[in-house]
């Protein structure tokens, strides 16, 4: 049979636009006209209507479920929590408080819709109605618990007997026997989700990293993050008509190219966030590029053991909560992000950095202490795309000038996984002449902790190590737009565009 | 245009785009049958017609135009007339 490469569960419906995804841009597309119409709050009432149509439910059952699920959604899209829906509180309850420029999100920041959730069964070994029941019948021979038994005409797997070591799912002649796992669970990769007393999805946000992959892998649209977009048109606003001193700062990730369309260039999206009203826009690859000299730096003094990579904030919290003892090994620098917004607040305090990715992690960042002072607010790719639309900005008409100039191919090349740790490894050996650098790296929190246990274990002694959330690295992020592989490929292209393959060690080595 | 019979233009603007377009090219573009008898170009947004993006995507086959063009929509439509030709 041909072999039709099956995903793993949650990287089945990326790069696919469905009407989850649907939902989502056109909630976020509208709650942006929302404010630049200048409605008033209290007319907030009317907006779910421009979402969704009434007696014509779309993907439940009837209309009054998808409208509790969309007001909710809209509360998440104005970076509100959403509501108790036992308590009788509107929906919209303090929703005016969302409409300013000043920041209102607040962890948790990845949240389980309930009026969404459908209660998916959790991990179970389940027999499908291909079972025929044979003669045979090599499933309940070969099942080490005995949980196999013909009570009719189907096998039947006592869910209390079974280990789920999937012995029988590999002997079925008919391929009856699946696994059928939860979409959002299996996303985590820290496992931090189950089910509370009524089956709901529940989110143990002591454990939650962030890396929201949940809220793009269950498909009845049941998990979300908060998001600024509604707080960022409004600085936007406020900034295009006082045209107030203080200026605005677009930072932008390397995964963006590529993620708005094959036709548009990276020079037009530059020119596309300025027209918003940003008054810079600037790579976050350049922070990258800081990185690189700082970890390859470390590489001079001896290292006897590993340094693990900071790029990625789910990794490094889910590395030093499940590793303690490897807490010191992860490097002690900043991510890209931050590096960036340090450079431009150092020029000129006042500005407002605006980090844009394809990353919810970043949001989350942004929140704790030792960040929040340099990055304002933060945005996803997806977010961008919506804030264009409503602005009425169409990419592929701008203008491509002026070159895009902040960082090295090196540096841009961070987006994908292994990138970081090549740009290290290539710029040790360049500067250093060191080469005999060990390098293991993982993508996926599953895969990055499996990567750990055997470095605890001592099966591997490596002298670099790198770790992403997202499957094949940023330009797997849940903020994207575009298939992963697609973006993968601009970022290659535009790393090769690059003026320099190594970061300027000069000026950011005197820096650091 | 070309030999091919079947002339299928999508929009390739942002509003579009933010709504499925590039996956739906990638759809037509991943079918071998649809490549033999159909040209498949990209368009730019012609203002009204997807206004705002609350019509996308856009799809023109032939002469017909397609709103809000789901992907399993148009290979439909596009199944139906090379099979017609
Ligand atoms: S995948 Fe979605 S619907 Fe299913 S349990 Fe998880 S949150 Fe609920
Ligand atoms: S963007 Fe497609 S018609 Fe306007």
């Amino acid at each position: 049979m041909k072999d039709i490469g099956v995903k793993r569960v949650f990287e089945r419906m990326r790069g696919i636009y469905t009407p989850v995804t649907d939902l989502r841009r056109r909630l976020l597309m509208e709650t942006v006209r929302f404010i630049l119409d200048k409605k008033d709050p209290s007319e907030i009432e009317a907006l779910p209507y421009d979402i969704i149509e009434m007696g014509k439910p779309t993907y439940r059952c009837c209309s009054y479920r998808e409208l509790s699920i969309v007001k909710q959604r809209i509360r998440l899209a104005f970076g509100l929590a959403p509501v108790d829906e036992k308590a009788h509180t509107s929906l919209f309850k303090d929703i005016e408080k969302a409409f300013t420029s000043e920041k209102v999100i607040t962890t948790p920041l990845v949240n389980v819709i309930k009026a969404a959730c459908e209660k998916c069964p959790e991990d179970q070994v389940i027999v499908t109605d291909k079972c025929q029941a044979c003669m045979a019948h090599p499933c309940s021979i070969v099942c080490p618990r005995n949980a196999i038994s013909f009570p009719d005409d189907k096998a039947h797997i006592d869910q209390e007997k079974c280990i789920k070591c999937m012995k029988c799912v590999q002997v079925c002649p008919y391929s009856a026997i699946t696994r059928m796992v939860r979409p959002c669970a299996e996303a985590c990769g820290v496992q931090a989700i189950d089910s509370d007393e009524e089956g709901y999805a529940r989110i143990h946000q002591e454990i939650c990293v962030s890396c929201g992959l949940c809220t793009v892998s269950c498909p009845f649209a049941a998990i979300s993050d908060k998001s600024e977009i509604a707080q960022v048109t409004h600085a936007l606003m406020e900034h295009n008509e006082r045209s107030n001193h203080q200026k605005l700062y677009a930072i932008v990730a390397p995964s963006f190219t590529g993620q708005f369309g094959v036709k548009v260039t990276p020079e037009m999206i530059f020119e596309g966030i300025r027209r918003l009203g940003f008054d810079r826009v600037m790579e976050v690859a350049y922070g990258a590029d800081h990185d690189t000299v700082i970890l390859a730096e470390k590489f001079k003094e001896e290292q006897g053991t590993f340094l693990g990579t900071s790029c990625c904030p789910s990794w490094v919290m889910t590395a030093k909560s499940a590793y303690p003892d490897f807490a010191g090994n992860i490097a002690q620098s900043f991510t890209p992000m931050v590096e960036t917004a340090l450079k431009i607040k150092e020029s000129d305090a006042n500005a407002k950095v605006i980090f844009i990715g394809p990353c919810i992690a970043k949001k989350y960042e942004a929140l704790t202490e030792e960040v929040a002072g340099y990055v304002d607010y933060v945005l996803t790719f997806e977010e961008l795309a919506a804030l264009f639309v409503a602005y009425d900005i169409d990419l592929p008409t701008l203008e491509q000038s002026p070159a895009i100039k902040d960082a090295s191919a090196l540096g841009r090349g961070y987006a994908n996984a292994s990138g970081v740790g090549t740009a290290i490894i290539r710029t040790a050996e360049e500067e250093f002449g060191i080469t005999d650098i060990k390098f293991e790296k993982a993508d996926t929190l599953s895969a990055c902790l499996d990567m750990l246990k055997g470095i605890a274990k001592g099966e591997t002694h490596p002298d670099l190590v790198e770790g992403m959330a997202c499957p094949g690295g940023c330009v797997g992020g849940p903020g994207t737009l575009a298939s992963p592989s697609t973006a993968a490929r601009h970022v290659a292209r535009f790393a090769a565009a690059a003026d320099s393959v190594f970061p300027n060690f000069e000026e950011e080595g005197t820096k650091s | 245009m070309s030999d091919k019979k079947i002339d299928i233009f999508v929009c390739m603007g942002t509003n579009c785009t933010f709504r499925g377009a590039s996956q739906l090219i990638e759809a037509l573009r991943s079918e071998k049958k649809i490549q033999e008898y159909c040209s498949i170009h990209e368009m730019p947004c012609s203002d009204s017609v997807c206004d705002h993006s609350r019509r996308s995507p856009v799809v023109k086959i032939d002469d017909e135009l397609f709103l809000q063009a789901k992907p399993e929509v148009i290979l439909e439509e596009v199944y139906k007339r090379i099979k017609n030709t």
